[in-house]
């Protein structure tokens, strides 16, 4: 008697046990290695509680769980950049690489060694998808990910400078290299050493930092870095072209406080026209932001000045791509996430909460409609979370307007992605830069010089 | 008297009985010895079979036999980073024992505070090297750092340090010293206070000062202590890597080995080769580990 008590104790326990094993296995959690900032938001609400930014990726989390009950989200911050790149790999050789990471400038060459999943997106979303934002995460023909949001960089103008050189603001004409360059002349003169027409960005010991302020004025001159039908095995640092975009930088160089140039210090650098350093520089969206928290009254933004003889262009920057891993149990619950990453609803929360740019033509349209006057897109939480007005809001998105222009309407790239030796590659630009600023030398002496040594370092990388 | 074929368990409890002491040492090290196999053994095995393969991380290794090797020494990149690895090494080395005599020296002497001294000079060593680096940019920045200042105070044009690749080079080594030189000088300073001191008196009554008692007391009594610094200080100086990757990031002209093994790893996708630097260098290391039991075991016997 006893033992048909216990057997069917066991019975009734399992048969209890059996429908929650079944919700068990139909829950699916997907690991997202996302952007530090995103991922601290959502794990750390309470630090974050007066973050305006920490609204999106609220968002983010909060509204797909409600809609993919069976699909859960775990972020977590495995920082950005060479320190993600190098948590990924080793997690990937360790098989505990999570279901979607992030990346910037390395997705190309994890698709190409078959570590990400090709995304099979709806023809719709593809179109959607501004080209530059989705150029790092494109191999061939085959996508491998989403921007979440991006920038592209502009010129950021500290007007009061300008008025300190007897200049005003609204009449200077700061479209061209050339009329550029007489401003930043003028500026320079007047501060006598006490403030400087640009601000510059030398050598930091990241010369990714400088290969991405730079990179835009090379491409106006239809110049490149390398050859990318190639695949990028060939340098192309003689190019012709690019000659004019570095005697442009050695005419900034000589209006540009050369201490300041090689301070070493990025964000001290970029910091300084807030404080009436200098006049201008090229920065991204996110100074926008920066400008307001360093209480520079009249920042203003354009967009790069450009050649005469040469085209508006410019690079993606703080592009965050979003892609799944091949190895990934649920790849396609994983690519849904990434669909619905890029709808409007999403890109539009992540533009008024961060200031980040939208990477889709249908919200980027709709920032751009704001800037006109209609503000029926702005979501409810920028007016009663974040208590801004209708005018503020239009107000907000004009001042993004230019950088919407250059994703819109520019020629946008990316940064070379050398097949090999990239971070040797990069830093051989870097002292090549270096040089191009510090001595008098003629340019073409010196891009064949360094065009010599990157040939050799790509022929002794085979 | 008869005896009784033992069964199994006397014969184990008879051989546990005669050899109680090392069956307890081989019980006690176990742990150890596991901890070791997993975390350093197996480690080396596992490096030195994937340098003989080419592989990317992710893709089906293949065998590459000495490929890897053959590269290393006869690719001018490579040779170029294993001239810069010897040059800081010896640069470092050089520097830091030669300080760090001196510093012992001056710190053996009896005067007031000089706990605090000691400890001064040993703090960077226990200091992160991160730390220590963002404390060497805030000296070399141009404009607001210490140097610039200073030369601007005294009426001098500060040089922008981080345009001058030999001026990258000076700052690595300065940077290593002032980190390892702490050691260098505990060492010798107790090697110093191990000198018997009738041996000092005696050479003081012969009249020996000054340089004459270093020359001919101090020095050689030092010569296994110096040798021990020589060699643990030439197997920490290879292996530089903090300053280059925060300071230069390995600007060309200043990468060393172990930032190469790096990038060929995370960067260049290129593992196989990543190993092969790494086990040269293992064997370098181990050279020297040799070498300075060799000399230690000279030294001693000499001694005795």
């Amino acid at each position: 008697m006893r033992r048909i008590n216990s057997l069917t104790a066991v019975l009734l326990i399992l048969t209890a046990l059996i429908p929650a094993a079944a919700v068990a296995q139909d829950e699916v959690t997907l690991v997202i290695w996302g952007e530090p900032g995103t991922a601290d938001c959502i794990n750390n609400p309470d630090d974050n509680a007066d973050n305006a930014a920490c609204i999106y990726a609220q968002f983010v989390n909060d509204t797909w769980s409600e809609a993919n009950p069976g699909v859960a989200l775990k972020w977590e911050n495995q920082s950005w950049d060479e320190e993600l790149r190098q948590n990924l790999t080793t997690a990937i050789l360790g098989g505990t690489a999570p279901d979607i990471t992030v990346g910037e400038n390395f997705i190309p060459s994890l698709a190409q060694r078959g570590v990400l999943a090709k995304l099979d997106l709806p023809q719709e979303v593809k179109d959607n998808l501004v080209p530059g934002t989705v150029m790092g995460a494109t191999v061939g023909e085959d996508l491998y990910g989403v921007a979440a949001f991006s920038g592209v960089f502009g010129l950021e103008v500290n007007a009061d400078v300008l008025r300190a050189a007897g200049l005003d603001p609204d009449a200077v004409d700061l479209s061209t290299w050339e009329s550029a360059a007489e401003v930043m002349a003028q500026v320079t003169e007047a501060g006598k050493g006490e403030y400087y027409g640009v601000t510059l960005l030398g050598s930091t010991g990241n010369p990714a930092a400088t290969l991405f302020r730079a990179a835009p004025y090379i491409h106006q001159m239809n110049a490149d870095f390398c050859n990318r039908d190639e695949g990028c095995t060939e340098p192309t640092l003689n190019d012709p072209l690019a000659v004019p975009v570095y005697e442009w930088f050695r005419t900034m160089y000589a209006n540009a406080d050369p201490n300041l140039t090689f301070h070493g210090d990025e964000g001290y650098i970029y910091s300084q026209l807030y404080t009436g350093a200098s006049a201008m520089q090229t920065d991204g969206a996110w100074g926008i932001g920066r400008a307001e928290a360093n209480n520079c009254n009249d920042c203003r933004y354009y967009p790069l000045p450009y050649p005469a003889e040469g085209r508006r262009a410019n690079v993606v920057v703080g592009n965050a791509i979003y892609s799944v891993l091949d190895a990934s149990d649920h790849v396609e619950e994983a690519q849904r996430f990434l669909e619905w990453l890029v709808s409007d609803p999403v890109q539009i929360t992540s533009f008024w909460s961060t200031g980040r740019l939208p990477t889709t033509f249908s919200a980027l349209q709709k920032v751009i409609e704001v800037a006109n006057g209609d503000t029926s897109s702005v979501p409810e939480f920028y007016f009663e979370q974040l208590g801004h007005t209708k005018e503020e809001a239009i107000e907000f998105a004009k001042t993004y307007s230019g950088f919407l222009d250059e994703l819109l309407n520019g020629e946008v790239y990316i940064l070379p992605q050398w097949a090999v030796e990239g971070s040797e590659m990069n830093r051989l630009w870097d002292e090549m830069f270096t040089e191009i600023l510090t001595s008098d030398r003629p340019i073409e002496e010196i891009l064949d010089e360094y065009q010599a040594m990157g040939e050799e370092i790509m022929a002794n990388a085979e | 008297m008869d005896t009784y074929p033992l069964t199994r368990r006397e014969r184990i409890a008879q051989y546990l009985a005669r050899n109680r002491r090392a069956v307890e040492a081989w019980l006690i090290l176990t742990p150890i010895l596991i901890y070791y196999f997993v975390f350093a053994v197996f480690p080396v095995l596992a490096n030195l079979s994937v340098s003989f393969l080419d592989w990317n991380g992710f893709n089906e290794p293949a065998w590459a036999g000495l490929a890897n090797y053959e590269r290393f020494f006869t690719n001018p990149r490579y040779q170029q980073v294993l001239l810069m690895t010897v040059f800081f090494a010896v640069a470092i080395l050089i520097v830091n024992t030669v300080l760090g005599f001196f510093i012992a020296l001056a710190l053996n002497e009896q005067v007031k505070g000089l706990g605090i001294y000691r400890t001064l000079w040993y703090v960077p060593t226990l200091t992160s090297a991160a730390v220590m680096a963002q404390i060497a940019t805030v000296f070399i920045a141009p404009r607001v750092g210490v140097t610039s200042v200073v030369l601007a105070s005294l009426g001098l044009e500060s040089p922008i340090w981080q345009t001058n690749i030999d001026f990258a080079r000076l700052i690595i080594v300065v940077f290593s010293v002032w980190r390892s030189v702490g050691t260098a000088m505990l060492l010798f300073l107790a090697g110093l206070q191990s000198i018997p001191l009738d041996v000092i008196d005696a050479a003081r009554v012969d009249g020996a000062a000054g340089w004459r008692m270093l020359r001919h007391i101090t020095l050689p009594l030092l010569r296994p202590m110096t040798v021990f610094v020589l060699v643990t200080g030439l197997i920490a100086a290879f292996q530089v890597f903090e300053p280059v990757y925060l300071i230069t990031n390995g600007k060309s002209g200043t990468n060393v080995m172990m930032l190469k093994i790096y990038d060929d790893a995370f960067q260049n996708g290129r593992f196989g080769m990543a190993a092969a630097m790494a086990t040269v260098m293992l064997v370098v290391l181990l050279w020297a580990s040799f070498l300075n039991l060799r000399l230690m075991g000279q030294t001693s016997a000499e001694q005795q």
